[in-house]
Order: C-alpha cells, then structure tokens, then sequence
C-alpha cells in the first residue's frame, strides 16, 4: 500500500507520524515551561493557520484576525467571569461570538480584494481592539478579564496540553480536507485570478464570505483554546501587533502551506519565550529573522525547503527543467 | 507576490511603530539592559564578603537555598525605557545593600515581558517552576498585572509584589491573597488629593482632558471626586476622552478652552504627554489656564524632553517627589543619576523601595520565610522610611504615605524635576473616605466618576 505512494508522500507521512509520537511524548520528555510554550504554539499555530487559509490559499489577506479570535475569548471570559455561567454556556457563547464576529468580518470584506482586503479587514481588528479597551462591563477594560477557569479533565498543564494537541490536530486534518476538496481547488483559482474566476461561472463574492467563515471556525477554535490557557484575556490578545503575528508566522514558515504557520508559530514563541531570556536585543533578532527569508526564502522555510527537496529528487535530470516552475511562482507545495 | 510583499512590509511597520512608541526615547535607557539574566551573578559574590562576619552566627538557622526573587518588566517594546527605569533601581539597591540577610543569601532574575501577557504567563511559569523563586516582583501595565496575579493566586509559595501595575480593584473590590502592593499606589490614591487641593486653591470650575482607559478613567475619577465633592463644578460634558496613544491632541486643547475653565485636570501618557503641552503652548493657553496634572504625566520620564518653558511652573500630585528635600529621597536621587545619568522616576523609586521591602521582611523573619502568609503579615507590619518618604500599609496591602503637591522646577544643572510645594501626610487609597464607605461605590470608569453625572 505504501508503495503505491509518491517517495515525497511517504516522506511527509513520515514526519506526521514522527510529529504525533512525539506530541504525545511531549509531557514525558519536557518540563512545565517547554510544555506551556508548545501549548501557546499549537494555539498559535492554529490561529496562523486559519489566517493562512485566506492568505496562502485564497490570496486574502487579513490583518485583522485576531479581531475574530479575540472576540470568541471574550466572549467565553465574559460568561466566565462576569456571568458565571457553567462552561457548556461559556464555550457556546464564545463560539457563537466568534462565528458572529466572522460572519460580519466576511459580509464586510466579501466585495473587496488585494490591498483593499487587507485595509478593511485592518479596520475591522481595530474596530474589536476599540471596543475591548471603551466596553468596561463586558471586558473589563485595559484590566482585561481575570477568573477563567480550565473545564473540570483538562485543569492540569499536561491535560490542557494533550486537550490542545488533540484539537490542533482535528482542525489540521479539517484545514487537510477543505484545501484538498475542490472548494480548496477553487480557492487557488480565486488568488491567481478573480476575474477569471468569475468568467467561469463562480460567485466569487460568496466563495470569498464561505472561506471567511471557515477561517473564522478556526480562528474561534484557537481563541477559545488561549483563553482557557491563560484563564486571562485583556486587549493586548485583539492588538493589530497579535494580528500581524500571525501573518508574519505563515509568512515565516510558509504561506500556502499547512505545515509552515504552525512552524512559524513554534520559532516565534520560542524567540519570544526562551531566546529573549538569554539576549536582551532579541526582538532584533527575530526581525533579522523576517529579513532573512523574505530576501532568501520568499516561500518561507518550508517552501524553502521542499524546493531543495524536488532539486534533490531531481538531480540528475538536466537543469533548468524544473527551475522555472518551481521557484518563479508562489505554488504552494500542499499541506 | 506584490501584495504579499506589501502585508510584509505593513506588519513590519505595524511592530516597528509599537516598538519605537517608547516614552522617552533615550537611547541612553536601552543599551543598560543588556542580558538580563546575567545580571545576579558579580554583584552578590562581592557583597558577601560585606556582610559575612555577622551572618556566619546566623547561618546555623539560615538557608540552605538561597531566597530567588523573580523581576518581570517590559525591557523591550513600547515601554522599554519605563520597564528599563524599574529594572535599573531594582538592581541599584541591592548593588548598594548587602544581599547577605540574616544568613541567607539573596539572588534575583529580571525576565523581559514586551509587556505582553501571553509572554509575561510564560516567564513567571519559568521563575517559579524552574527558577524556584518565592518573590515575584512584577509589572508596570495594568492587564499583565491582572494576568500574573490571577495566575499567583493559587500558589501558596510566592509572593507577588506590584510596586507599579496601580489598578484600583487589585487592592479594593478584586484583591488576591497572596499580592501586595508594597512601594506602589493606587491610581486614584494621588489623584483625590489633588482634588481636595484644587478646591482649596479657590478654582471652582474645572474641565478633564485624561486617556481613554482605566488609568485614565482611575486617575481622573479620583479627581473628579473629591474636587466635585468639595464643593467644585466638574461638569460630564467638560470632561474630554482621547483614545489611548493619540498624538494630535489639537482639537481637544481648543475645546477645553471652550469650555472656560479655572483649571483643567490633565492625564496624559506617552507619547502624548509632551504632544499635549505641544498644543497647549502653541495655542497660548499656558499663561492663560492653570494644568492640573495626574503623577504620570508630570513624571519625570514624561517630561524629560519636552521643552523646559513649556512645562516649568507645572503642578501635579504624586505619591514620588524627586526634588523631596529629605535625606532618604535625596540619597537615592543621587545614587540612581550617579549609576544612569538620568533623574529617577517613581518607576525606579518603586521597585527600590519594593527591594527594601523584601530585604526588611527578610530580616525581620530573620531568613526563614517559608511561610508565606506569615511573611506577607511581617511585611504588612513594617514602617519604613523609604524614597517616597514614610510608608507603611493598610489592610489591603496598600500603602498609606505623605502625598506631594508638586511643582516642576529647573534645576541648577538645567533639568527639570518635581519638588514639593504642600504635602498631605498618612494618605491611604480611600483618603478621605473610609474603606467601607469607598467600597460602596464602583470603580471609575467613564461611566463613574464621581460627580453630578455619575
């Protein structure tokens, strides 16, 4: 059966395999902090990732995400901590919040593309951001929302981490089966041209709000996780900098690819978390880092990456047959 | 490829802008923080030998480990040069004060926060699981505050000290067990005096101008209070709102002279601060309208480079005077301009005197302070002579001090600071209300704040 599989399948079933065993030996190998990173990580990740089904796929890119991830945190920090509520009410409340927050997003941007996209969506996570910090009865202010607890089974680190591996991987085999079905195909086909697009018969407008809406399912998921990570959610988690980061993290590790938000968001957290206790300067460092695979991986690392792979499984055919196809354009090289 | 370069390019500039929006932008405050974990080692091996004559009686019933204190500031981001100035005069005391107590030996990590919660949730998981220490010293805005002490509160073997996040509900209405504000404030604690004082000036009508959120809100409700409580007009409608780091203040400096003021109560932060006396000169309403200003905008981290004609004569209310005559503020003014070169702000003036807290309890407990809740009862139980003059605390773990009417002079080497020019001694957070009658009330906000529309 294996056989029947390209060698760059096996290789990538490979490292699934290698990347759930050891998301499972995490808890047993690491300490308290590695593991509360690799959390933060996985959150984080999942939120690139649905920013990357815009961006990566269906070339929307939007700077206001954390607009809708956030929304959903406060709404479970509200039924938590302001309304008591028990925590079925709180997650729905915090999922309907955010699939709300999605739906006008989506209804809003759906006319636009390019550049003008990215401005309202812009708007739109500061729009969230403003009322986070002026909305003190719901969320607290600038004081932000204290009193979250964790559902009774996951109040422990290592439960919440296993909770969280579990999701993440769910909604990544999800995002596997949106990108790959032909409404993915149709997605690539909206980001290299609209017009066209529209010419063979598709609503891009409503294409565009579906796939806002997906994305919103995700960016929710991940909100609703960090909330319940951190039992706190302030302003600073609906910023335009925590939009940005996303971006950034599935521009780093690879736009247009599954694998390459989530590895973007591990490097990040890891600057952010570990690298910045032993140098002062290192959000230096971590913008030579952005430097540095913009000029020299603009597909990011994993692009970067399955480009060296393909020359390698190619070598000994003549150069220059392939070049061209698979350094000259953004193709993303699948999940 | 095009648009894609574009996004990288706006989030780029997005985090540049947020990292360049420091304060002050002294280049002088950045290049001290260098490698902050370091920073425990030379010090303590040279200030054992101090202290090592007297303590070895003690050592019989000393540590074992040595007492590790966890310091958690923004040293980078916007608030870098603030969160560098409470780093700085954490480490000045204990440069300057045997970290030899009663046989145990005192070690301290400062972690950089950005002043972001998610980053600052990790680090103090790392100080106090893999570090292993018992003191958490923490930070300077009000979210993150609120995100470590709620993530402390369970832990019944720290102690959590915030002598600068000032929040009003941390130590009133939303207290936890295990925090204590020893060397900070509550926001509206300096501002009520100022109230009370401007009523007594004879100014009967006064506008607000402060900053969209709840340090604003805080800052501006304590004053609006007391002054309307008093006996002053403080109308809702002259109370003017601008969105937090706002730096075109024009428009609101012309409304407030609309309005015809007495005086107008002022709380700006940032970059606006030395935006808004900007205005305020060009406009020429310095000689012709009195400013009333909150500690922080008066602070001299605030107004270190705003021109010195725009702001001397400036009155404020302030828990910290740096131009304070009295032996104990003058000896730490100098200390900290001879270590940095810059006068100290109450940033630095807080965390020093949080580490002579700690290093009284110690004392005090004579090294063993495992016991936590005893610790924090030792700690509560002292009266000290700190930078800001007497302090001791209140029940709820906040200080009661002597607050300063101050005024901004120009010193005999050209810079500018506060000196004091009336002071309202034993002023505790609920001055001059009692506790249970303060308690009533909600906390300010826009909504409340304390006068006829509230």
């Amino acid at each position: 059966m294996l056989r029947s599989i390209s060698l760059t399948g096996r290789v990538k079933l490979g490292f699934a395999v290698v990347g759930i065993a050891l998301g499972i030996a995490a808890p047993y190998i690491f300490d308290r902090f590695v593991i509360g990173l690799i959390t933060l990580a996985l959150v984080g990740g999942l939120f690139a990732q649905s920013i990357d089904l815009l961006g990566g796929y269906a070339g929307l890119i939007t700077l206001g995400h954390a607009g809708v991830s956030g929304t959903a945190a406060y709404g479970v920090g509200y039924m938590a901590a302001k309304a008591g509520a028990g925590f079925p009410a709180q997650i729905a409340v915090g999922f309907l919040a955010g699939m709300v927050a999605a739906l006008i997003f989506g209804v809003m941007a759906m006319r636009s593309g390019g550049v003008y996209f990215i401005m309202v969506t812009l708007a739109q996570g500061m729009i969230v951001w403003g009322l986070s910090i002026r909305l003190f009865r719901i969320t607290g202010a600038e004081n932000g929302l204290t009193g979250i607890p964790r559902p009774p089974g996951v109040e422990l680190y290592w439960q919440y981490y296993y909770l969280t591996f579990a999701v993440v991987v769910l909604c990544w085999g999800m995002l596997g089966i949106v990108v790959n079905s032909p409404f993915g195909t149709s997605l690539k086909g909206l980001r290299e041209s609209e017009t066209r697009m529209r010419m063979l018969g598709y609503n891009t407008t409503g294409q565009k709000l579906y796939v806002f809406l997906i994305s919103g399912f995700f960016a929710t998921v991940s909100g609703i996780l960090l909330v319940y990570l951190n039992g706190f959610i302030s302003p600073s988690t609906v910023i335009l900098a925590a939009s940005a980061i996303g971006v950034l993290q599935a521009i780093l590790g690879g736009i247009g690819t599954l694998v390459g938000p989530m590895i973007g968001a591990f490097i990040i957290v890891f600057v952010q978390n570990v690298v910045s206790i032993y140098v002062a300067r290192w959000p230096t460092l971590m913008g030579a880092l952005f430097v540095v695979v913009v000029l020299f991986a603009r597909r990011g690392l994993v692009g970067a990456i399955s480009d060296g792979w393909n020359r390698w499984l190619n070598r000994n055919q003549a150069p220059g047959i392939n070049e061209p196809v698979l350094t000259s354009t953004n193709q993303p090289s699948g999940p | 490829m095009r648009r894609m370069r574009f996004v990288i390019l706006i989030s780029i500039m997005a985090l540049v802008a947020a990292a360049c929006a420091a304060p002050d932008a002294g280049d002088d405050t950045t290049t001290t923080a260098a490698a902050p974990a370091t920073t425990s080692g030379g010090e303590e091996a040279t200030a054992t030998t101090a202290g090592g004559a007297e303590t070895t009686e003690a050592a019989a019933e000393g540590c074992d480990e040595p007492i590790r204190i966890g310091v958690l500031q923004p040293l980078t981001g916007g608030l870098a040069a603030s969160g560098t100035d409470a780093k700085d005069g954490f480490e000045l005391y204990w440069a300057n004060n045997s970290t030899e107590i009663a046989g145990c030996t005192v070690e301290f990590r400062v972690e950089d926060t950005g002043g972001n919660p998610d980053t600052a949730l990790q680090k103090v998981d790392e100080l106090v699981q893999n570090y292993g220490a018992e003191i958490i010293v923490g930070e300077l805005l009000a979210n993150v505050t609120f995100a470590l002490a709620d993530r402390l509160e369970d832990n019944e073997d720290v102690i959590f000290m915030s002598p600068i996040g000032s929040a009003d509900d941390m130590t009133q209405r939303n207290p936890f067990p295990n925090f204590i504000r020893a060397g900070g404030w509550t926001s509206s604690q300096t501002s009520h005096v100022l109230g009370q004082w401007a009523y007594d000036q004879g100014f009967a009508n006064v506008a607000s101008m402060c900053t969209d959120y709840a340090f604003g809100w805080e800052m501006c409700g304590g004053f609006t209070q007391v002054f309307s409580e008093a006996g002053g007009t403080i109308a809702p409608a002259s109370q003017l709102w601008n969105p937090l780091g706002s730096t075109d203040l024009g428009t609101y400096v012309t409304q407030l002279s609309g309005f015809d003021p007495d005086a107008v109560f002022v709380l700006q932060v940032g970059a606006s601060v030395s935006d808004f006396f900007q205005n305020w000169s060009d406009f020429g309403l310095k000689e012709e309208i009195p400013i009333l200003a909150g500690e922080v905008t008066a602070d001299v981290s605030n107004i270190r480079n705003v021109p010195v004609e725009q702001v001397e004569g400036l009155i404020s209310s302030g828990h910290w005077a740096e131009g304070r005559e009295a032996p104990e503020t003058q000896d730490f003014v100098e200390l900290f301009d001879g270590a940095t070169g810059r006068l100290p702000s109450y940033y630095a003036a807080a965390t020093w005197t949080a580490a002579q807290y700690i290093d009284e309890t110690i004392q005090a407990m004579n090294g063993d302070i495992s016991d936590k809740a005893a610790a924090l009862e030792t700690m509560k139980g002292l009266e000290l002579l700190t930078p800001f003059g007497p302090s001791v605390l209140d029940d709820y773990g906040n200080p009661i001090y002597d607050i300063y009417i101050r005024e901004v002079v120009v010193r005999d080497d050209g810079r500018i600071w506060n000196v004091v020019i009336d002071t309202y001694e034993d002023v505790d957070q609920f001055w001059p209300k009692t506790a249970e009658e303060y308690l009533q009330q909600p906390v300010y906000s826009r909504e409340f704040q304390g006068n006829a529309g509230g």
